[in-house]
């Protein structure tokens, strides 16, 4: 039966309203609170996994590092010598070497393969046909897992009848065979060739996708104004996309200063160290000499100067309206 | 003809030729490698250098399942732990990032922060402290300490990415279904899970390229070849007596790459999104 409207007690009708109103807020409540209890229950197992396997071996590694921990002499684990490793690092020759080999590797494999993956993908960047076909086969030595590529150029660089010796001969670019890795002045040259080769699409994918972001009216009104196509490159191109520039020269740099694969795999640090970066470094001194102490202190170098380039490139990097 | 378009047509020929110089010059290597896996012990060094074998064998391939080549061993080692990889990290990946997605805390832009930094720790840093962790727990030797391990790298832009990719998903779907009663972990699944296909697929690509080529920490955590995986493995057995096998040791290379192969070419489109998402659109 119909209620007849008139007979309602209008206090009902209201505290009817703001009962559905607390009603309401006491779900929301009540559904808020689920929602942290949810999302912390969500977070808590990655959390843990980080905890363990990232923030606890870290904490342990800076310990290490100033303690005088030998791998082979277990008695004289955990003595404590603060900062002596920093010290010795600092003073020895074969370690500025190794940063002097690291800089030159990361340097000269980040130019290298940001120039030839910013030239394809230029050229990619036009509407062709069978683009993404070209793509994909210019990322196959990306793709390719590291250790295969580390055997392929220790193939292709190691015998001296080898195919890229024999090439270049028919070419007429070199008179006699080269020592790709045998050679201690050249060997650091044929492992950056190597890096660039694996990289670089890395770059070209990176920068392709940049490049189709920028609205083809600023190249166009550049071009109608008169911008010859390297003025619209450099006025128009780069500083659209500068902050994918910054972030992909950044993180390739951080990587390739890190690398060890391609570079253990092809040379393993020699001939003499003169292929060794800090990462072979350290790990030779941590594992095939086992001074766990002072490879440990020259990581934590490694940490505190890659903090400090990369926060350094972000800030200064950046165009002003991302900071 | 028109000169604007004869210089249009002159400069999509030029381009043409440009890639595909580049092409052969990019991909001279991986042909000469398959060429070589083909070819037997003889013809390795010959001269003229032939780049299609002139007496094609198996014979690399087959050297490398005779019984006394641990090759099978390793290849199934690796795809234990990549497997354990992936699996493990898609799981902890959703979860986290759709916890940091949906669920603004005070801090949540600094976990961010912190999982981001977490890629520029010294690979060689973590090794020694995850070297002496899991020595002290006897973990060394077993394939877990690795699955473990390459999560450390893998798991922070594993969430970044799920995360990422969760923002671009509106809220409403979700919150609809919490309202007609279904639980929350049920919209998770049965709501977001659907819709999250790219980015599944995407960080299960990234997982398991991490994890199936990775050498540092396989060489250190695994010292008994019974539990090696092939990076290490391959090393190893090559730099060391084998070293003259080429044509065994591009096999093994052209072998341990195919499934990576295959994974490209169906899934390219992920591979490439897994790498620029967030980066260019952030």
């Amino acid at each position: 039966m119909e209620q007849n409207p008139i007979l309602i007690d209008p206090a009902t009708v209201v505290s009817d309203q703001s009962m559905k109103r607390m009603a309401r807020s006491d779900w929301l409540a009540r559904a808020a609170k689920s929602r942290v209890v949810f999302s912390l229950a969500l977070l808590t197992p990655a959390l843990i996994l980080i905890g363990v396997v990232i923030v606890l071996p870290m904490l342990r590694a800076l310990m290490i590092s100033v303690q005088e921990f030998e791998l082979a002499n277990l008695n004289t684990q955990q003595n404590f010598v603060g900062l002596a490793h920093y010290v010795t690092l600092l003073k020895s020759p074969i370690y500025a070497e190794a940063w002097r080999n690291t800089l030159v590797f990361s340097v000269g494999t980040v130019a290298g393969a940001f120039l030839l993956g910013f030239a394809i993908a230029l050229v990619l960047n036009q509407s062709l046909r069978f683009r993404n076909l070209f793509r994909g086969l210019f990322l196959l030595p990306w793709v390719i897992p590291p250790i295969s590529g580390a055997l392929i150029w220790w193939w292709i660089f190691s015998a001296a009848q080898g195919i890229l010796n024999y090439m270049l001969l028919q070419v007429g670019l070199i008179r006699g065979p080269v020592a790709w890795i045998s050679d201690p002045s050249i060997a650091m040259y044929s492992v950056i060739i190597a890096n660039i080769w694996r990289i670089f699409p890395f770059h070209m994918v990176m920068l392709l996708a940049a490049l189709q972001t920028i609205p083809t009216e600023l190249n166009d009104a550049a071009s109608i104004d008169g911008a010859s196509a390297w003025q619209r490159l450099r006025f128009v191109t780069i500083p659209s996309i500068r902050n994918i520039i910054v972030t992909v020269l950044t993180l390739s740099f951080i990587w390739a200063f890190q690398e060890f694969t391609m570079i253990w795999g092809i040379t393993k640090g020699g001939p003499g160290f003169s292929t060794r970066t800090l990462l072979l470094f350290i790990y030779q001194t941590a594992f095939t000499f086992f001074h766990l102490g002072e490879a440990a202190a020259a990581g934590t170098i490694v940490l505190g100067i890659l903090l400090i380039i990369t926060s350094l490139a972000l800030r200064f990097g950046l165009s002003r309206d991302t900071r | 003809m028109n000169p604007h378009i004869a210089s249009r047509r002159l400069i999509q020929l030029s381009s043409y030729v440009f890639l595909i110089l580049g092409l052969i010059l990019i991909l001279w290597p991986i042909v000469w490698t398959v060429s070589t896996s083909f070819k037997n012990t003889g013809a390795l060094f010959a001269m003229p250098p032939q780049w299609i074998p002139k007496e094609p064998t198996l014979q690399p391939y087959l050297q490398l399942f005779k019984p006394d080549n641990p090759f099978p061993i390793w290849f199934r080692n690796s795809v234990f732990v990549a497997v354990l990889t992936v699996l493990i990290g898609l799981i902890l990946a959703i979860f986290a990032g759709y916890a940091l997605s949906r669920y603004r805390f005070r801090g949540s832009n600094a976990l961010m922060l912190f999982i981001l930094s977490s890629q520029m720790f010294p690979t060689v840093l973590l090794l020694i402290g995850i070297y002496v962790f899991f020595r002290d727990l006897h973990l060394l030797n077993n394939p877990a300490s690795l699955v473990l391990a390459y999560l450390s790298f893998a798991l922070p832009f594993s969430i970044w990415m799920m995360k990422g990719y969760l923002d671009t998903i509106p809220m409403e779907m979700e919150e609809a279904g919490l309202i007609d009663g279904c639980s929350r972990l049920g919209v998770l699944f049965r709501i977001t899970l659907p819709l999250l296909a790219p980015a599944v697929i995407s960080v299960a690509v990234f997982n398991f390229l991490v994890a199936w080529s990775e050498l540092m920490f396989a060489l250190t955590l695994m010292t008994d070849d019974a539990v090696r995986t092939f990076p290490p493995g391959l090393i190893i057995r090559y730099a060391g007596q084998y070293q003259s096998l080429y044509n065994e040791m591009m096999a093994a290379s052209v072998l341990v790459t195919i499934p990576v192969i295959i994974i490209f070419i169906f899934l390219q489109r992920y591979v490439v999104e897994g790498m620029t998402l967030g980066a260019v659109k952030g």
